[in-house]
């Protein structure tokens, strides 16, 4: 065989080996990464956090959650923090602020899930202006639930709020669905959970006066919220106290300790 | 969008039709527009089901094929739509019998079309506040297995090819995070090209 030929060869055959062992890999068909195609163990997440929650001892009148926000596909920093999060043994549940993914591709939202898998604790979500890329929002439609939706832990409503604006093709919020559902009823306390700070310049200056405003009518102690990816706790406006976690790249999350209407929050480094 | 879509594809067709009784009397050179592939895939990121046509820019040791792929047949996606350009590159080509196996490698640079994907970010963003989404590098890797037909004016032989891609997002996961392996980025496709006189 003259060399020329076996080279040509060899390497023929060494790339049918290569793809041989590739095979050898989990192999799919993958349509598109922009595709909807949540695998059902992934699928109603809320819903089923929610539904765990409730099978929890409501009857006690404290009770802690940890408050992580902004993972994107700082995926490293996200599966030292689940340990350190399962770590804290007197929490009861997990917040995450949105911003679950950086492009919301389908399999960054299985990524994420896959990491989320690890957590002993049921966790709840708010959808972020990252997860609206592409097909994101219908991603995490499926996959975790609406965008808008509350629920009640210990006498505690948690008021879960969709708030992109500009990835919403610059539309605005549902302000009169967080002004509706931002009424005490029953609860000692109630806390909105949002991605976008009011102040961040998604939204323009009167509609920082609406969102505030919102919250200040309905009386509210604590708003919660992401994005900046810097930490933030301070009464930015009026009496309206925000806590804006930082992303997990800082790595550092927030433990919220609520006793019957009263509150307080410690920083963890992890 | 669409007329310039149906007016290359009568030139293409009416080229044949020409071509076609050409070739009979074997004295008409070939049309430059004419393609030498007609292309279906199956996945492989361009979508549940893409079909296109394959020019040779190097003999055909370099093969471009334009490709457009829907995905919203398969599965509940809304949106979903990608003109790929693939660039192939034949490395070697070795005969068992009457088959041709060529190994290939190539990138194909794909445009997606979603509810929410960008090259330019509209007016109310502000600069840069993405990089854009809807342009994507794909590298991939396979191996076609060509058939000639004989005693056919139009059809020269059929292929039928597997590659084994990825795109830029999981390449950079892939080598920025513990969390995405190498196993984790790589998907397979299936397609068949039927190759024209």
């Amino acid at each position: 065989m003259k060399r020329r030929d076996f080279i040509k060869r060899s390497g023929a055959l060494g790339l049918l080996g290569a793809l041989g062992g590739l095979t050898a890999c989990d192999l799919n068909f993958e349509y598109s990464q922009y595709d909807v195609d949540v695998p059902h163990r992934y699928r109603h997440l809320t819903k089923r956090n929610i539904d765990k929650l409730a099978q929890m001892n409501q009857n006690k009148n404290k009770f802690k959650f940890a408050f992580i926000t902004d993972t994107h596909t700082f995926y490293n920093e996200l599966e030292d923090a689940i340990p350190s999060i399962n770590a804290q043994k007197d929490i009861d549940f997990v917040l995450h602020g949105g911003d679950l993914t950086l492009s919301a591709l389908n399999k960054e939202f299985i990524w994420f899930n896959e990491i989320m898998d690890d957590l002993d604790y049921p966790f709840l979500t708010v959808i972020g202006n990252h997860d609206f890329l592409s097909n994101g929002e219908q991603i995490y439609n499926l996959s975790f639930g609406p965008n808008n939706y509350t629920f009640t832990y210990c006498g505690c409503k948690f008021v879960m709020f969709d708030n992109t604006v500009w990835e919403r093709k610059n539309t605005l919020p549902d302000f009169d669905w967080l002004d509706k559902n931002l009424s005490k009823d029953d609860a000692k306390l109630v806390i909105p959970v949002s991605h976008i700070p009011p102040w961040n310049s998604q939204f323009k200056e009167n509609e920082t006066k609406l969102f505030n405003g919102i919250l200040e009518k309905n009386k509210i102690k604590l708003s919660i919220h992401g994005h900046t990816h810097s930490y933030y706790r301070g009464k930015k406006f009026d009496n309206v106290d925000y806590l804006v976690g930082g992303d997990i790249a800082d790595k550092t999350y927030q433990i919220v300790t609520v006793e019957n209407d009263q509150y307080s929050i410690e920083n963890i480094n992890f | 969008m669409r007329r310039i879509f149906y007016g290359f594809l009568l030139l293409i067709l009416s080229g044949y039709s020409a071509f076609a009784q050409d070739t009979i009397s074997k004295q008409t050179k070939r049309k430059w527009y004419l393609p030498r592939e007609v292309k279906f895939q199956y996945a492989g990121n361009i979508g549940f089901l893409a079909g296109g046509i394959t020019y040779y820019l190097t003999d055909d040791w370099y093969r471009l094929s334009i490709m457009y792929g829907n995905t919203s047949m398969h599965t509940s996606v809304r949106t979903l739509n990608t003109v790929a350009f693939k660039n192939t590159f034949v490395l070697t080509k070795f005969h068992v019998g009457k088959l041709r196996l060529e190994p290939t490698i190539g990138m194909s640079i794909n445009f997606g079309s979603t509810h929410n994907t960008y090259r330019k970010l509209p007016t109310y963003f502000p600069t840069d506040y993405y990089f854009q989404n809807k342009i994507h590098f794909a590298p991939f890797w396979g191996g076609i297995v060509y058939y000639p037909i004989k005693n056919n004016k139009l059809i020269k032989g059929i292929d039928i090819y597997t590659e084994i891609g990825t795109i830029d997002n999981y390449l950079l996961e892939c080598i920025r995070t513990d969390k995405v392996g190498w196993d984790d980025i790589w998907n397979i496709a299936l397609g068949v090209s039927i190759h024209l006189h």
